[in-house]
This record gives C-alpha cells, structure tokens and sequence, in this order.
C-alpha cells in the first residue's frame, strides 16, 4: 500500500519543480535569450527522454520477443505516419491498427 | 489536442491500478499536470523505486519544459503577469508544438492569447480525460490493448522534434541505452539512457568542441 503522505510529498516536489522549469523562460527571461550553450544542451533533453521512453516500454520485463518485435514494427510504422502527417490522432490510429492486426495475425 | 484524450485515459487508468486512490489521482493530474512524467512516475511507483529516483526521473522528464517555455517567452510579453504565470503552470508538450508554428506570422498579441487558450483547453482534456481513465480504467478490455497508446503518443511527440542530425543521434543512443540498461538497479534505467543521449546528441552537434560560436 502506498504510504498517503509520502505520495503527496512525492507530487507536491515533482509539481513544484515542473512549476519552475515551466516558468523559467516565460517569467523570468522575457525577451531574453539562452545562452547557445545551455540551449544546445537543452535541444537534446526533448529527442533523448522521449526516445528512452519509448525504448523502455518496449523492453518491460516479461514481455516474449514476438510480442517485442510486433511492437517494434508497429512504433517503426507510426514514426513513419507521424513523420509525414504531423498528425497524432492519425499516428496513434496507425499504431493501434497495425499492433491490432499483427496479434490478431500472429496470435 | 484529440490525441491527449487516449493518453490521459491511459494515465488515469495506470494511476489507479498502480495502487492511488480517486483522491490521489485527481491530485497528481492537477499538481504535475505533466503526462509523461506522470506515467514514468507511475511506473516507478509501482516497482518501488526510492524516492530521489521517482522525482528525479520526473523532473529529466520535464526538462524539455525550459527549452520551450524559453522560447515562448518573448510571445507572452503582450499577457498580464498573472496570465503568464498561469500559462507557465500549463506549459506542455501540445500546447507549445501547435502555438509556436503560429508565430511565423509576426502577430505577437495574437499567438499569446492563441497559446493561453491552447494550454487551458489542453488542461481541462487531460483532466477529464485522466478522470475518466481513473474512473472507468478498469472496465477497458484488456484485448484492445490500449496500453500501447502511450509509447505511440511518445513517438507523435518525439519525431517532429529530430529537427538536426544531433537529435536524431541523441534519440538513438538514448533509445538504445535504454534497451540495454532496463534492468539496471534502483530503476536508474531511464536516467541513464536520457543523459547519456543527450550528451552524444551535444557531442556531435555543430559548434561544439571549441564553442568558437559562443564568442559573440
């Protein structure tokens, strides 16, 4: 069971530091600028986070490598879908369809 | 914005089968208000992971958070503070990707209320939707297998953001550390393939090893 108090200090942190990243820009620098060399760091934080978790979901623990490979193929097909749409509806619709008819091929 | 609706169903639905009451749930979405980090969170809360791991693993998360709200900034100027601190609070993802292709278009005042609207409409989705996933998340049938939308709506957001070959590169090795360092201890998996990502993605972008462009 989760302990009540913990899981509020744990969200009440994560909420106050999330405020100030967020806030950072907007509140403070106006139409200041980042430094380049900050922002080049910066640049990469979104490509890398978001490609570690997608990588990560696919390798949970228990999963068999047929059930990985099928979602493999099946992110592989909405990176393609939302590369050329820009469309998330249109990228989540691909991926669903896809992993949809994949199981239903391969068991 | 329609594609925060199967994320925040599916946020609201791991929330509560990870252990959080109704109470809990609707407090986390409101407080963080921050979607991958939230389902990271989850995820790390249901292995037991220390405390240092679960903020710290939410707070890389949202890091990405500062490159926009940075540029953002001077398109908000025309907003009353009181706006702008609202509109900090809801800084996400969506919300920036659609306002700052408006800003092409030199019409200051326009794209700051364009993006104050954006980001509450964004909020009030992902409230309901994540109320929705807390309350009706456990009558979803397990065959449509809807947890796969998470990793896809991490793939909508991540592919227009390789803009640069050194994104592409960051996106790579961090992918790729991530496969190999899931098993790593204390959860530090994504901690580590994120860093490690970044930092080639800053090693093989242009400019960098002597920095001769910061001169100026």
């Amino acid at each position: 069971m989760i302990s009540s108090v913990w899981i509020w200090l744990v969200f009440v942190i994560v909420g106050v530091g999330t405020f100030m990243l967020r806030a950072v820009g907007i509140l403070m620098l106006g139409s200041g600028e980042l430094s380049p060399r900050l922002r080049r760091w910066l640049e990469m934080v979104g490509p890398a986070v978001l490609a570690a978790l997608v990588a990560s979901s696919v390798a949970k623990p228990g999963s068999s490598l047929t059930s990985a490979g099928i979602e493999c193929l099946c992110l592989a097909l909405a990176s393609v879908v939302a590369w050329r749409t820009r469309n998330v509806v249109l990228t989540l619709l691909a991926g669903m369809i896809c992993l949809w008819s994949l199981r239903a091929w391969l068991g | 914005m329609l594609g925060v609706v199967p994320f925040g169903l599916i946020a609201g639905a791991s929330a509560i089968s990870a252990g959080l009451n109704l109470q809990q749930e609707i407090g986390f979405s409101v407080i963080v208000f921050a979607g991958a980090a939230q389902l990271a969170m989850i995820s790390l809360i249901e292995h037991e992971a220390a405390t240092a791991v679960v903020v710290l693993t939410a707070l890389l998360i949202n890091l990405r958070f500062v490159l926009y709200s940075a540029s953002l900034a001077p398109h908000l100027v025309p907003l009353p503070r009181g706006a702008r601190v609202l509109g900090s609070y809801m800084l996400t993802d969506q919300a920036y990707a659609v306002s700052i292709v408006q800003t092409g278009q030199g019409q200051t005042q326009r794209v700051a209320w364009y993006y104050l609207g954006a980001t509450v409409l964004t909020w009030a989705t992902w409230q309901l939707s994540t109320l929705a996933g807390a309350l009706g998340g456990a009558r979803l049938p397990e065959g449509l297998e809807l947890g796969f939308a998470v990793p896809l709506t991490f793939v909508a957001l991540l592919v227009p953001s390789l803009g640069s070959r050194a994104s592409v590169v960051a996106a790579l090795v961090a992918a790729g550390i991530a496969l190999v360092a899931a098993g790593l201890p204390y959860n530090l998996g994504l901690i580590t393939a994120a860093l490690v990502g970044v930092a080639a993605g800053v090693l093989v972008s242009p400019g960098q090893p002597a920095d001769v462009g910061d001169a100026s």
